[in-house]
């Protein structure tokens, strides 16, 4: 063996093991970091969903009479009085087409549906539902956030109690 | 082979060097990684602040004339204080030479405020319209 080969080998070997342990430490490294990248969108996204649906169930919108005709909304808010949903916002609601729908709610893709005991209700002949699902097939929703709230459908006949599902996604 | 005096101290030193090499590339790298964590930190914070204060004033509007409350955001972002001002749907938060935006869908009256003097603001809505101020 010529002097300086073992030191080369040496050196090679070194080398080696040198950058397994450098993988080894980067690849954890990099999924920790995308990790906690997708963690801070999922808690972004949360924290609007969230916004989203108090402004939904507890105000009255701006500017309040939105529902009537020739009135243009800018935050949309389904409430009459705090947790008691207007039947007539949520009809008015159902004519804003879903992209403007969105903007107004600063979401990507949403879904709104209103239940009781597990069943859609029916809010003016229609099916309490609005948006995109994001449980349907044709949909690979990334994330999405669900948030509920407890509220009052107020009909002119019968106030019911119902179960308000605000979803937030996106694909 | 016949080897020269020094033959091996000259393949130290490029080994040395190339050694030396390797560990600036990943340094350099793990350093580069390492702030542009820290900038999207604050960045985060940045739009949190705006999402937050943007919050307040569209509660503000949507609750009308009488509306008051206070709310608090961070002290500093970066290590330094920082400008929020909102007008034509955009929440602006500026400190040292970065800036973040957030749409707001509030439409009324520009609002400026920044942190250099307390991070306790109070939002409310009278005759004039929305406004912050120290809380």
């Amino acid at each position: 063996m010529d002097k300086g080969q073992a030191f080369i080998s040496d050196f090679a070997v070194s080398v080696a093991v040198f950058s397994a342990i450098v993988t080894a430490f980067f690849i954890p490294w990099n999924s920790i970091i995308e990790a906690d990248n997708r963690f801070s969108v999922e808690k972004d996204m949360r924290t609007e969903a969230e916004r989203t649906a108090a402004f939904l169930v507890t105000t009255e919108g701006y500017p309040s009479d939105w529902e009537r005709e020739g009135v243009n909304v800018t935050i949309p808010g389904f409430a009459q009085a705090e947790n008691i949903l207007s039947a007539e916002k949520i009809e008015e609601f159902t004519n804003i087409s879903y992209q403007n729908q969105r903007s107004i709610l600063r979401t990507q893709q949403f879904f709104i549906e209103i239940t009781r005991n597990g069943e859609t209700l029916t809010i003016n002949g229609e099916q309490a539902e609005y948006g995109k699902n994001p449980q349907n097939s044709s949909y690979t929703p990334e994330t999405s956030i669900v948030v509920t709230r407890q509220v009052i459908i107020d009909q002119t006949e019968s106030p019911k109690p119902a179960e308000f599902k605000y979803v937030s996604w996106r694909d | 082979m016949r080897v020269k005096k020094g033959q091996t101290s000259m393949e130290f030193f490029l080994l040395f060097g190339l050694s030396m090499a390797i560990m600036a590339m990943l340094f350099g790298t793990i350093s580069q990684k390492q702030s542009n964590v820290f900038e999207r930190h604050n960045a985060d914070m940045g739009r949190e602040v705006a999402s937050n204060v943007g919050f307040q004033t569209e509660m503000a509007l949507v609750q009308g004339k009488g509306y008051s409350r206070t709310f608090f955001v961070p002290e500093t972002i970066a290590g330094d204080n920082y400008t929020v001002n909102i007008d034509n749907r955009i929440v602006y938060v500026g400190w040292n030479d970065n800036f973040v935006t957030e749409q707001t869908l509030y439409s009324g009256r520009p609002i400026q405020f920044n942190t250099n003097r307390s991070n306790v603001f109070r939002v409310l809505h009278n005759e004039s319209g929305v406004f912050i101020e120290d809380g």
